[in-house]
């Protein structure tokens, strides 16, 4: 009896004491509450889960490794409500590893959920709509995951991946949007087994000018529904509507597989950026023709029948086609058997059997993105280079004073000097310099590696 | 007992070194040295602050940012690596670019330096609408007798990571940049080789390019060197707002913390091109910033490029230390922050004439702010400032001429 007791006290300490490694906690947010509360107490690698309730304010999260769960209860969701004239984004992350999911979220003024500059992101199972500008926005990212999200009434893209890398764009269904699915100066974009329709443009694929990144290449558009992309409801598009997929000068864009009909001016419309001139800067380091686009294996039904804003040398068509191609370029290729209607493919080569895109299951990276591996010691020493050696020196005053004075006060006090670091008080014999910052945003084992690398290493060479 | 007692006496001398330690403190607070009072001038051997220096005797950049993935080097973000940058000087090399920089003796009269447009009192420019070049006296706004220069004096903060110089990117390098001053009549009208030619005179420049060079004669290639290692130098990437992206999730107030909201939201748009974490994107954006009354309109970009759709078009420039660089605009059209941000808080293309001769970026857009908003835009762009790498100006140079 005792010695099953003990048996099981062990086994619950191992359950309990696993997940304890990496210190991982769990936040809840009751409807009342602030998420962003939970944020600002969050660190990296916990949970927040947020309960089923109405929830007003733009949560941001600039930190990495954050999981922002909404519980969903019997079809209740947290819902994030931006009362559109007060409030910019609905989530805003910057942080890397972030996850977002569960959550419906309206009304914002700009985006629904944007990240900035996080990589490793995942997006997911998610409600956006009514939202002014883009409803799930990712910009300068590497490796993230946008699935199984419905996203409506954003009067700009559903979703819209800028400037991103290796990101795949999964099972969401985008509808009712000026633009649906679009993906700008970006590299290794999936966009696979989406329901795309009723929007005006339902999968654009661009590259812009006059943006830092200057190319855009290898994008898959698989597997997807694209169906009556023919809305009227906003007026940005009003003059190009009626398109299914669209291919603005990118390069390596393979369209296969996908399900494209009742797109009133094209099923898929392949253009240079020349059609961009008068409303976009000559970029001259932009190349402006598309090459090597592969059009296969995709059922065509019903598109092009009217031609909005479709001009061929000045001059208005009267149809469209399921396939209207603008562009120069070269190594394009059309396969057979799709019995597409076309404009504009006479100089395509056929397709061959095997595409290039066969063999891409996903375009997320294997293993997160991480920073450059440094040691202890070079973290610390970066960090006394990046941070202490603006103000002090080692022999002389500057703003602070010198770094020999401070060894002889800590001599093998590390621990001491870590403590001070993160909260410094007057110490100062006369007033003659400002007051030092808190360094508490660097992390406890940092500041102790900060301290042990002035005491033993700066001004000892 | 013995080991005790010897413990006993290791913490005496702890503490009596300890007791050292703040007798110093106090004394180095006290005497802050002025360096080379008198005397010859002996070059650092110091990096400037931010700078590690190397087992080679160069300075290489240390910033946090640095601890981040770097996922592209075009792209911007928040809690991102900064890209390449120029750096790997020597000590000696950037503190005699510092001479350079404040040496009139740079132009063909005498009476120009760097510093005249680019000085410290005004955040590395110069407070000024429109610089003010040769034959003019003293600095800053009250500079007065100079010919009248077209455009603005940027500021040199993290010039080290930029691509292309002057408000139109005329210049691919820092080098090209300053030749072209050094050579445009208005401003130091000089030829590269009557410059080396006068620095060769000057025993002190002799011996200071000696020690940073160690070759003699002062040859012209590195008097840019010395420039241009000088002008890297001058880093802000510790403001309050790196702070925050840091970690230090209190050092923003709520109303800053908003504004950064507006700043990054895409009905505003600022983040698009005011990218951090360098806030540019380098590239040249035509927003119709109007002519200043009485010029004509300056084309910008289209007279270096030939491109019509560059009408107009200048150069980002970067937000950092913002709020101490007043006026603004590549003419100074706006005075304040507010006028600013009221600039681009309007329909597009507002404020100039023919409208339609102008391809205006699309990030141009009236984003509608209210009047709290653009109060919170401005608390957050004050938390860009961050000017511990100002320079301190030398108390003499080697020319003997007035530094300003």
């Amino acid at each position: 009896m005792r010695l099953e007791s003990l048996f099981v006290l062990i086994i619950c300490s191992c359950l309990f004491i696993y997940p304890m490694n990496s210190n991982a906690t769990e936040i809840v947010v009751n409807p009342g509450e602030l998420i962003q509360d939970a944020v600002k107490r969050a660190t990296s690698g916990d949970t927040i889960r947020v309960m089923p309730g109405l929830y007003e304010e733009t949560v941001y999260i600039d930190k990495d490794n954050i999981s922002l769960i909404g519980v969903i209860i019997d079809g209740k969701r947290p819902v994030l409500d931006g009362t559109k004239e007060d409030r910019h984004d609905g989530i805003i992350a910057s942080g890397h590893g972030v996850n977002i999911e569960g959550f419906h979220v309206l009304n914002y003024r700009s985006n629904g959920i944007t990240t900035q500059g996080a990589n490793n992101y995942r997006i997911h199972n998610n409600i956006v709509e009514n939202i002014y500008l883009y409803g799930i926005f990712p910009q300068f990212g590497k490796n993230g995951l946008v699935s199984q999200n419905i996203i409506s009434n954003t009067s700009d893209a559903g979703i819209y991946v800028g400037m991103s890398e290796n990101v795949d764009i999964i099972a969401n269904e985008v509808f009712d949007n000026a633009l649906g699915i679009e993906a700008e100066n970006s590299h290794k974009i999936l966009i696979e087994a989406n329901y795309v329709h009723d929007n005006a443009i339902g999968i654009p694929i661009v590259i812009f000018p006059g943006l830092q990144t200057k190319s855009a290449a290898d994008v898959i558009v698989r597997n997807n529904t694209v169906i009556n992309n023919n809305s009227t409801m906003f007026e940005r598009s009003l003059s190009r509507t009626g398109r299914g997929i669209t291919v603005t000068a990118v390069d390596r864009v393979t369209i296969e597989g996908n399900i494209i009909k009742g797109n009133q001016t094209c099923g898929v419309c392949i253009s240079n950026m020349s059609g961009m001139s008068g409303l976009f800067p000559v970029d001259a380091a932009v190349d402006p023709e598309p090459d090597e686009i592969s059009i296969a294996r995709n059922i065509f039904v019903n598109n092009g029948y009217e031609a909005i804003g479709l001009e061929v040398a000045g001059a208005g068509l009267d149809h469209g086609a399921d396939i209207v191609n603008f562009a120069r370029g070269r190594g394009h290729c059309y396969a057979n058997k799709q019995g597409a209607t076309q404009l504009g493919l006479k100089r395509w080569a056929a397709c061959e059997p095997t595409l290039a895109s066969d063999g891409v299951r996903s375009y997320q990276l294997a293993d997160p993105i991480k920073s450059k591996t440094l040691s202890a010691t070079q973290k610390a020493q970066l960090t006394y280079h990046a941070v202490c050696s603006g103000c002090h020196a080692y022999d002389h005053t500057m703003i602070g004073p010198p770094m020999m004075v401070i060894k002889l006060i800590y001599l093998d006090n590390p621990e001491g000097l870590a403590k001070w670091i993160a909260n410094p008080t007057k110490k100062r014999p006369i007033e003659q310099f400002p007051a030092m910052p808190p360094q508490n945003y660097l992390s406890e084992e940092l500041r102790l590696d900060l301290a042990r690398y002035i005491l033993n290493e700066v001004g000892a060479d | 007992m013995r080991v005790l007692s010897v413990q006993t006496r290791l913490e005496k001398h702890r503490t009596s070194l300890r007791l050292t330690g703040y007798l110093l403190l106090w004394l180095f607070s006290l005497y802050i040295p002025s360096l080379h009072a008198s005397g010859d001038i002996e070059l650092a051997d110091q990096c400037p602050p931010y700078f590690r220096l190397t087992q080679d005797n160069t300075c290489k950049l240390s910033t946090l940012y640095d601890l981040y993935p770097l996922a592209n080097q075009q792209w911007g973000g928040y809690r991102v690596a900064l890209p390449d940058r120029r750096d790997g000087y020597t000590p000696q090399q950037i503190d005699l670019g510092r001479y350079l920089f404040f040496d009139s003796i740079l132009s063909a009269d005498r009476d120009l330096s760097c510093a005249h447009c680019h000085h410290p009192n005004f955040s590395m420019s110069d407070g000024r609408s429109r610089s003010s070049g040769r034959h003019g006296k003293g600095t800053g706004p009250s500079r007065s007798g100079g010919a009248d220069l077209q455009r603005a004096a940027p500021t040199l903060w993290n010039l080290a990571f930029q691509k292309q110089f002057f408000w139109d990117g005329r210049a691919p390098t820092l080098e090209d940049q300053v030749i072209t001053v050094l050579t445009t009549r208005e401003e130091m009208g000089w030829s590269p080789g009557q410059l080396v030619e006068t620095l060769n005179t000057i025993p002190a420049y002799r011996q200071l390019f000696l020690q940073a060079f160690k070759t003699a004669p002062i040859e012209f290639e590195h008097v840019l060197v010395a420039i241009v290692a000088f002008e890297t130098s001058l880093v802000s990437l510790h403001s309050r707002y790196d702070q925050y992206i840091h970690g230090a999730q209190d050092v923003l107030t709520e109303q800053e913390i908003n504004g950064l909201h507006v700043f990054r939201s895409f009905a505003s748009r600022c983040s698009q091109c005011h990218t951090p974490p360098l806030f540019t994107s380098g590239q040249l954006v035509t927003t119709g910033v109007p002519a200043v009354e009485g010029s004509p309109y300056d084309v910008g970009a289209e007279a270096v490029t030939g491109e019509p759709s560059l009408r107009g078009a200048f150069k980002v420039p970067s937000l950092r230390n913002i709020s101490r660089s007043a006026p603004y605009m590549h003419a100074g059209q706006s005075e304040t922050l507010i006028d600013a941000i009221n600039f681009y808080n309007n329909v597009p293309g507002h404020a100039v004439q023919d409208r339609d001769d102008l391809t205006l970026h699309w990030h141009v857009v009236d984003p509608d702010l209210r009047s709290d908003e653009i109060i919170d835009l401005v608390a957050f762009l004050n938390t860009l400032t961050d000017e511990t790498a100002i320079p301190a100006p030398p108390e003499r140079v080697p020319s003997g001429l007035p530094v300003p």
